[in-house]
């Protein structure tokens, strides 16, 4: 009777403990959001005194918008001259074309590997520098090419190598700057990026008419001058991932409680993954519809600057020299705009970031509607005009996407999510120029200008709902890094935490909502049941545990550590183990090649298989008697038996067991659960999901009930039994099996 | 460690890869930095719209005009190439590109000739001055009046390309059958 109490006691003091957290979290949650630059107000202080006040520079935005000129440099060049280099070299248009498509695969699969590298360790200046070296070297090694292949090996590299300007520009300068400036610093980075697009143009102009150089000669001056000005980025210095916002946070946490300052602790075992960053991003709400923008972005940017040179040319009849001076305005329109918006962009961010997004929606509603409208004119000018108008549109479209992205993501996880940006501008890029094609071969140029308006205005409506989500995700990002602090310091201080906790864990299947604020916890070497009836939630509750499924919301710890996006083989090499509900075993293969395949997961020794499948054996002989026959050939209970030596085998510290009872006999139901307790007194934690109530309920003091995908008692057994109205629906049934 | 070792091994793929690209399979010399001002189009305007049949016009400095085998080779003596709405063939190479594709020519010693050649858009002339009798419409294109590109480029006397020097005139054509 002492050993329930000190373990109801245990459990008390672990609830005070999350309860603990979640206080601290809405408590510091209105701090962290201004911590974050959103105050709710319009009151900014100058950009200036902002670095003044915090001994900043503006050397890191203007270096990284050097190089993202010398980026731009070269890509233009390669597009204005490329008949030039067809003529030269006697290689067709259609080929260098194909070179050109690779070049654009290579920029939109660059970011990913460059997102890994920058993942671990704070080293993306480095990055940056490296890259701007080699795709300067790689520009003036263009003025040497003589053949396709030469032609194609270049493109590709230097995709490769300008991936960087995706992954890591973006993250950089957001995590230079406090949140209070970030607008500002991320559309003067935009717009210096966006100066030297408009200035590209007049620059090959000038080499290529009036210095009297060939494509060769240009390229080899370019290549001179994006050495010379990636060298004034050598003193870039990575700042650390999350300087100004999560490491923010962190310390918040401890001036809450009065803390000193901690070292990070070490959390290696439960890092995130590449893959599982990526997809953690991806997961996120205001994430999607951002992407979304993005990839209409891609359409806009890539292949409509194609089509609108083909427009310019045939139906207003400019050569290569003045198509040039228009996209220096149409650029330099949007450099006007950025340099307008940066305090105003920055009023609407700390006002409320819905409303950068939902201003991001209109001004894509815009950009699109006047490149239609430009399509249409029967006049020059006025057609200028409408182009000029989408071109400052469209200039301010990068920083507002970019600021709402950034914000609601972690430092760490910036780099992976600019690297997505990139994927999807290149698949908007890619399906543009398909789509645009198709109806440029139907309705002409001027047809291609005005389709564009019709994925435009759908892209605008999608990015103006993410305004709907972001204040929840930007709620969801402070909670999950004040929580994972709150808990670090609970540890530190020799506070007990339960093994597992899930807290606020909703899920759906598609557009399915299943769980809703689910919290759950199971202490080290308890057994809890997890009861409710048919389609309550319990088999998706254990597969979010077990990381089979992934939640839209909340979190899951696991001896403290935050699990919630960790991939599932992963969960099991940190012990959980889950028994799915039914047959949980491979059919067409034995007994023992089954046993065999639970020990190989765990990639352990074959000699401590065979001992592990020794215990097996000895635990269950009917096994031992039908070892070598097909596993779909067992009965119901010894098919139960099999899966259950999975834990035998792996012996888990946290064991999810889905349904054991369901559909056997009362004697075979006995001798499973006998197992289990024996599994259970070994130390390992249980979690078993049952319809059964008795069944249950005889075997455990801490239950939960779920209903409708909520949790509607949390609580000692006995206290459940005495819930008629919680229990009406369940089939009391088994008792006598479990007695 | 491990990563910087990795990293200096793909920093030596890169240049070693960049090598091959560049300047490790050519003359640095055969390569043209600045712009070949030797030829001027007299005639019609750049991107001036005219009619069937064309006549285009040049004027040629530092270049001695002479016939296929009439002199030595020589890369300042030579015949004009011109090549409508077709990419020139390689530096240094032979009209012999333009046929590579067709066996029926292949088997003919005379083949590719002036003829052929016409058939396909591309005229050799030791004039300045050209007829080109027709100009087909561009194939895929839906425009009315097509932008075609007339580009000429400098023959040896032994019939191989000289260099990479290519001049190009653009001018618009209304479409055929509009």
């Amino acid at each position: 009777m002492s050993d329930v109490s000190d373990r109801l006691d245990a459990w008390t003091s672990e609830e005070a403990a999350l309860e603990d957290v979640e206080q601290t979290s809405a408590a510091l949650r209105e701090r962290a959001r201004a911590t974050l630059g959103v105050t709710g107000d319009e009151n900014t202080q100058s950009f200036r005194s902002l670095v003044r006040e915090h001994d900043l520079s503006y050397y890191p935005v203007v270096a990284l918008g050097l190089l993202f000129i010398t980026a731009t440099n070269q890509s233009y060049a390669f597009t204005v001259l490329t008949p030039e280099i067809s003529r030269t070299l006697g290689i067709s248009i259609a080929a260098i074309a194909g070179a050109r498509a690779l070049y654009q695969l290579a920029i939109a699969v660059a970011p990913l590997p460059i997102a890994r590298l920058s993942q671990s360790r704070t080293r993306r200046a480095m990055l940056c520098i490296v890259t701007g070296l080699a795709w300067s070297v790689i520009t003036l090694t263009t003025g040497f090419v003589t053949s396709l292949v030469g032609l194609i090996v270049i493109l590709c590299l230097d995709g490769l190598a300008t991936g960087s300007v995706v992954a890591l520009h973006a993250p950089l300068v957001v995590d230079s700057y406090p949140p209070a400036a970030r607008v500002r610093a991320l559309s003067a980075y935009t717009a210096i990026g966006t100066f030297g697009q408009a200035l590209a143009p007049l620059l090959v102009a000038v080499l290529a008419s009036f210095a009297d150089l060939t494509w060769r000669g240009v390229f080899l001056a370019l290549g001179l001058t994006s050495i010379l000005m990636t060298l004034c980025a050598l003193g870039l210095r990575d700042p650390g991932f999350g300087k100004w916002d999560t490491e923010q946070l962190r310390a918040s946490v401890h001036q809450e409680h009065g803390d000193a300052d901690t070292d990070d602790l070490s959390a290696k075992d439960v890092a995130l993954g590449f893959w599982e960053i990526c997809r953690r991003v991806i997961l996120i709400p205001t994430s999607r519809r951002i992407f979304a923008g993005f990839a209409v972005f891609g359409i806009l940017t890539v292949p409509l600057n194609t089509f609108l040179s083909v427009f310019l040319d045939q139906r207003w009849n400019l050569g290569p020299g003045q198509r040039g001076l228009f996209f220096a305005a149409f650029f330099a329109i949007g450099v006007v705009a950025l340099t307008v918006y940066g305090s105003r962009g920055e009023k609407q961010f700390r006002s409320s970031p819905a409303r950068v997004l939902r201003a991001a929606g209109y001004l894509m509603g815009g950009t699109v509607v006047f490149i239609a409208l430009g399509g249409l004119m029967p006049a020059f000018v006025p057609m200028l005009i409408c182009f000029g108008i989408s071109g400052g549109c469209l200039g301010l479209l990068q920083p507002m996407l970019w600021i709402s992205l950034l914000s609601i993501i972690p430092s760490p996880m910036r780099p992976h999510a600019q690297a997505l940006t990139g994927i999807f501008m290149a698949i908007g890029g890619l399906a543009g120029a398909l789509l645009l094609s198709g109806i440029e071969n139907q309705f002409g140029t001027a047809g291609t200008m005005v389709a564009i308006a019709i994925p435009g205005v759908l892209c605008a409506l999608v990015i103006a709902s993410a305004g709907k989500f972001i204040e929840n995700d930007l709620n969801r990002m402070i909670d999950e890094v004040i929580e994972d602090e709150e808990i670090r310091r609970i540890k530190l201080g020799g506070g007990h935490l339960p093994m597992l906790a899930c807290r606020g864990v909703d899920f759906s299947y598609g557009q399915l909502q299943v769980l809703f604020d689910i919290n759950f916890t199971v202490d080290d070497g308890e057994m809890v049941a997890l009861l409710g009836v048919n389609g309550a939630g319990k088999s998706t509750l254990l597969k979010v545990i077990s990381g089979i499924g992934l939640p839209t919301t909340g979190s899951v710890r696991y001896r403290g550590q935050e699990i919630t996006y960790l991939d599932a083989e992963r969960r099991l090499r940190l012990g959980i183990t889950q028994i799915p509900g039914g047959r949980a075993v491979f059919g067409p293969m034995s007994v023992i090649e089954n046993l065999r395949s639970y020990g190989y997961t765990m990639a352990k020794e074959r000699r401590s298989v065979e001992r592990a499948i020794d215990t097996c054996f000895e635990a269950f002989p009917r096994l031992h008697e039908r070892r070598n026959s097909l596993a779909s050939t067992l009965s119901g209970g010894e098919q139960q038996m099999l899966g259950l030596s999975k834990a035998l085998m792996l012996r888990p510290r946290l064991l999810l067991i889905d349904e054991l009872s369901l559909g056997l006999a009362p004697l075979i139901v006995g001798q499973l659960l006998d197992m289990v307790r024996q599994i259970n007194a070994d130390g390992t934690a249980v979690v078993l999901v049952e319809q059964s109530v008795n069944i249950a309920l005889n075997l455990v003091e801490h239950a939960y009930f779920m209903e409708k995908g909520e949790m509607r008692f949390d609580g000692r057994a006995d206290e459940l039994l005495a819930r008629d109205d919680l229990l009406r629906a369940v089939f009391l049934q088994g008792a006598g099996a479990a007695r | 460690m491990a990563g910087g070792r990795r990293l200096a091994r793909v920093a030596a793929v890169l240049v070693a890869m960049l090598t091959l690209a560049g300047c490790g399979l050519t003359h640095v010399q055969d390569l043209n930095f600045r712009v070949d001002k030797r030829l001027h189009f007299v005639s019609p305007k750049d991107r001036s719209t005219v009619h069937q049949q064309v006549t285009i016009a040049w004027r040629m400095d530092d270049f001695k005009v002479a016939a296929q085998g009439s002199q030595p080779q020589s890369r300042d003596a030579g015949y004009f190439a011109v090549f409508v709405d077709r990419t020139p063939i390689k530096p240094g190479h032979t009209m012999d590109d333009v046929a590579k594709d067709d066996p029926f020519c292949q088997r003919s010693p005379t083949c590719p000739d002036s003829d052929y050649l016409s058939q396909r858009n591309i005229y050799t002339t030791t004039k300045t001055s050209l007829d080109i009798p027709f100009i087909p419409n561009i194939s895929g294109s839906k425009e009315k009046l097509q932008l075609h590109a007339i580009t000429i480029v400098l023959m040896n006397t032994s019939g191989h390309r000289i260099g990479e020097s290519a001049w190009e005139l653009d001018v618009r054509i209304r479409k055929v059958g509009v």
